[in-house]
Parts: structure tokens; sequence; C-alpha cells
């Protein structure tokens, strides 16, 4: 290797210790507007963002966070367990009540969304999006519909997961690359496919 | 006016930034040729050595290039394009032939990654927080994905474990493949299933 090359190679290193820098510095602007337990990370592409008070957002010890974490002003909040991991990409956005127990893993673009954000009324829709779009965010969800999302300890959600609102998922089941879940899954089962149906089931 | 002033020298810097970026990851992997990395592309080689990820003359890499710390790596020929945010990451091997085109948030993953068993997941996936990632597969189900020439994955496609998929296929956008797919057919669906044959029959048709 020639020694221009070290120096442009060096000069790219600079640059990589310097993100981690500043990922330091988002690490300590998240923790201020949630509750976070010791040892947990946010990485360099996750983003926090919570629209109600400081305990509606919580996180236990020990996470590792890539994606991003969203509580609107509205519902019950985000709350996650201990040792638990969100993947690059994944969306997590609470406008009804998401709790996310320990051990829990969640890979890369996973999303998972308790709320249908919108209105099912066409002129009701624009009319609070308009509004959205204005003002930001409503202090309530209006017609829009909610429901709690579950995902209860050691659980493993695979890489492009959709989770819609409602649903529960079991201690220690699996959920398949790539799969929309829908409906329930019960503990211990592994469940795949578009909607996800079971395919599995795992001892406990 | 300050803000164009502003905007330009930020975009000026990131060229730059790219530019030093590209060699690095030049220097990563063996280039059979002439190779380029998109903006977006970043390779993870945790065996460290260059010759885990093998890439042909010409081809275009925007994706997301990981080796485990064990298997044979990444081959990839030439005139491919691997999309941005797509994902290939080998834990045993995988092989891309030549002229295959890969759309934007494909996931081609040869292994499982974590363990069926909930207690042995839990006890690894901490380990693995603590630690990084395993030296060996252990009881994670692994095998190779080959990716014959001229097939084409659209967008949001899954690749899973020891799948074949074949000459000339094209894979439909969402997809997700847990079967070997054969040559010159179109698959669709979660899980994929073929649904149209790509050669002319008999009659022409
Ligand atoms: C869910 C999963 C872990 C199960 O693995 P497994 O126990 O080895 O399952 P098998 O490969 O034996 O598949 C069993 C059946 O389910 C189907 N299936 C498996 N995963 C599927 C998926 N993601 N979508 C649709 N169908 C799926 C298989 O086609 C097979 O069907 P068949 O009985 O008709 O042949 C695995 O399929 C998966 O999704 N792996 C991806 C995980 C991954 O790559 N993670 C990386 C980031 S965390």
């Amino acid at each position: 290797m020639g020694i221009k090359n070290k120096i442009y190679l060096l000069a790219y290193k600079l640059h990589r210790k310097w993100l981690g820098v500043v990922c330091r510095g988002k690490n300590l602007a998240f923790k201020r507007n949630i509750v976070c337990g010791e040892g947990s990370r946010f990485y360099m592409n996750s983003s926090v963002t919570n629209l109600q008070e400081r305990d509606k957002l919580v996180v236990g010890s020990n996470c590792h966070i890539r994606g991003e974490l969203f509580v609107y002003p509205y519902g019950d909040g985000l709350r996650i367990g201990n040792n638990s991991y969100i993947g690059d990409y994944s969306i997590v956005r609470s406008g009804g009540g998401i709790s996310i127990g320990n051990s829990v893993l969640i890979a890369h673009g996973v999303t998972i969304i308790d709320t249908d954000s919108h209105e099912t009324d066409p002129a009701e829709r624009d009319r609070s999006f308009r509004n959205l779009i204005k003002n930001g965010h409503p202090k309530t969800p209006g017609s829009v519909k909610t429901a709690r999302i579950t995902i209860e300890d050691n659980a493993w959600i695979s890489y492009g997961v959709s989770i819609l609102k409602g649903v529960t998922i079991g201690k220690g089941a699996i959920v398949g690359a790539g799969s929309v879940v829908t409906r329930d899954v019960p503990p211990y089962t592994v469940v795949a496919g578009n909607p996800a149906k079971p395919i599995k089931q795992i001892p406990p | 006016m300050v803000g164009l002033v502003v905007y330009r020298i930020i975009r000026k810097t990131e060229t730059l930034i790219s530019r030093l970026k590209n060699r690095y990851l030049c220097s990563r992997v063996i280039a059979r040729g002439k190779i380029r990395f998109g903006s977006q592309a970043q390779i993870v080689n945790a065996q460290g050595d260059p010759s885990k990820i093998i890439i042909g003359d010409n081809t275009l890499v925007d994706g997301i290039l990981q080796v485990f710390p064990f298997g044979a790596g990444i081959e990839i020929g030439r005139n491919c394009y691997v999309g941005q945010g797509s994902r290939i990451w080998a834990a045993d091997k995988i092989t891309i032939g030549d002229n295959v085109l890969i759309s934007h948030n494909v996931n081609i993953v040869d292994t499982n990654s974590h363990e069926i068993d909930y207690m042995e997941r839990t006890e690894s996936a901490a380990r693995q927080f603590r630690e990084g990632l395993p030296k060996s597969a252990g009881s994670v189900k692994t095998a190779p994905i080959v990716i014959k020439d001229h097939a084409w994955l659209s967008f949001d496609v899954c690749v899973l474990k020891g799948v074949t998929i074949g000459r000339g296929a094209i894979i439909g956008c969402g997809a997700v493949v847990t079967h070997d797919i054969p040559d010159f057919t179109l698959a669709v669906g979660n899980p994929a299933r073929v649904v149209k044959n790509l050669l002319p029959n008999e009659n022409g048709n």
C-alpha cells in the first residue's frame, strides 16, 4: 500500500473517531428525555423522540438501541425491559402503549406501531394531516385507532418484520424474517409469512 | 445566502469523506477489476482477511456486506448491483454470479443468527453483547446461499439460509424466499412461490 493511500485511510479513521464522539453526545442528550437504566447504549443511527413526560419512555438496563423510539403526545408510552436489543432502522412508535420485555431481540428493519396513525375517513384524515403539518402532533388520538402491543420476555423478532396494533407476542416466541404479524402469537411458537401463521412449536 | 455557502461547504466535505471511505472499503476486499461503492456502502469483515470478500469487475455495491468470524465469506461476480440498505450477511458462504441485480432493502442472510431454543438464545445473545460475535455457528442453523447469473431480486426481498436462486430468475418485491427457485422463473409472495415461467415455451408464448 502506497504512502498516499495510508494517509487517506488515516484521515478516514479520524473521521470515524469524530463520529464516535458525536454519538456519545447523542447518548447524553437522549437520556435527558427518558428514564434509562444502567449500561444501556444508543448507537449511531438511533433516534429518540418523547412527546410526553419523561417517564412515558422507559428503557431498562443493558439495552442496545440502534433504531428509532417514538412516543406520541397521547397513549401509555413505551417501556422496554432489561438486556433487550433493537436493530438498525427498526422503528418502535407508541400512541397507545407498547411494552417490550426482558431479553427481547429485535433485528434490523422491523416496524412496531400500535396506532393506525391516520383516520379512516378521507375528509377527516386530510383535515387532521394538514393540522399535523402546521401545528405538530395533536394532544389526543381523536378517532385514530390505537391498541396496545406487548412483546413478552425472550421473544425474537427477525429482520424486516411488521407488527400491527393490538398484537401480543408470547414469551420465547419467534417471528420469521419478513413476516407481517396481525394476530397474537402464543408463547413458544414460531410464526412466519404474510399474514404470519404458526410453523413450529418450541419446547418451553 | 449564508445558508447556501454552508450547504456547499458541507456537500464538498461529504464528497471528500465519501472518497476516503471508498478507498478504505476497497482496501478491505479483493477487487477483480474496477469496483465501486455507493455512499451508503459498508463492509463489516469480522475475519479481517480481504480474501473473504471477492468482488468482480464493474460491480457497484451500495449496501452492507458482512462476514461473520467464521465461514467462507462472500463472492460477487461481474456487473452486479447491490442497492441501498441491502444486506448480505455470510456466516457460511454466499455466492452471487455475474450480472445479478439486487435492489434496495434486500436481505440475504445465510444463517438464522440465533438459536431456536429460547434459553440458549438468551444466554448467547447476552454473551454477544459483552464479547461481540461468537467464534463458531454452534447450534445456529446456517447453510450456503447461491444466486446464479442474471437473477434479479426486487426491493424488500428476504433470502433465507440454504436457498439457491436460479439463472435469470426474478423475485418480486417483498418476497421471502425459503426454498430454491428454478432457473428462469418468476417467484413472489411470502413464503415465495413460483408464479410464472420466463422461458418461451415450444409454441413461442
Ligand atoms: C423463523 C426461523 C428462525 C425458523 O427457522 P427454522 O426453524 O430453521 O425453520 P425452517 O427453515 O425449518 O422452516 C420451516 C418452514 O417454515 C417456512 N418458513 C421459515 N421461515 C419463514 C419465513 N421467514 N417466512 C415464511 N416462511 C418461512 C419454511 O419455508 C418451512 O416451510 P415448509 O415446512 O413448507 O418447508 C427462520 O426461518 C428465519 O426467519 N430466519 C431468519 C432469521 C435471521 O436471518 N435473522 C438474522 C437477523 S436476527
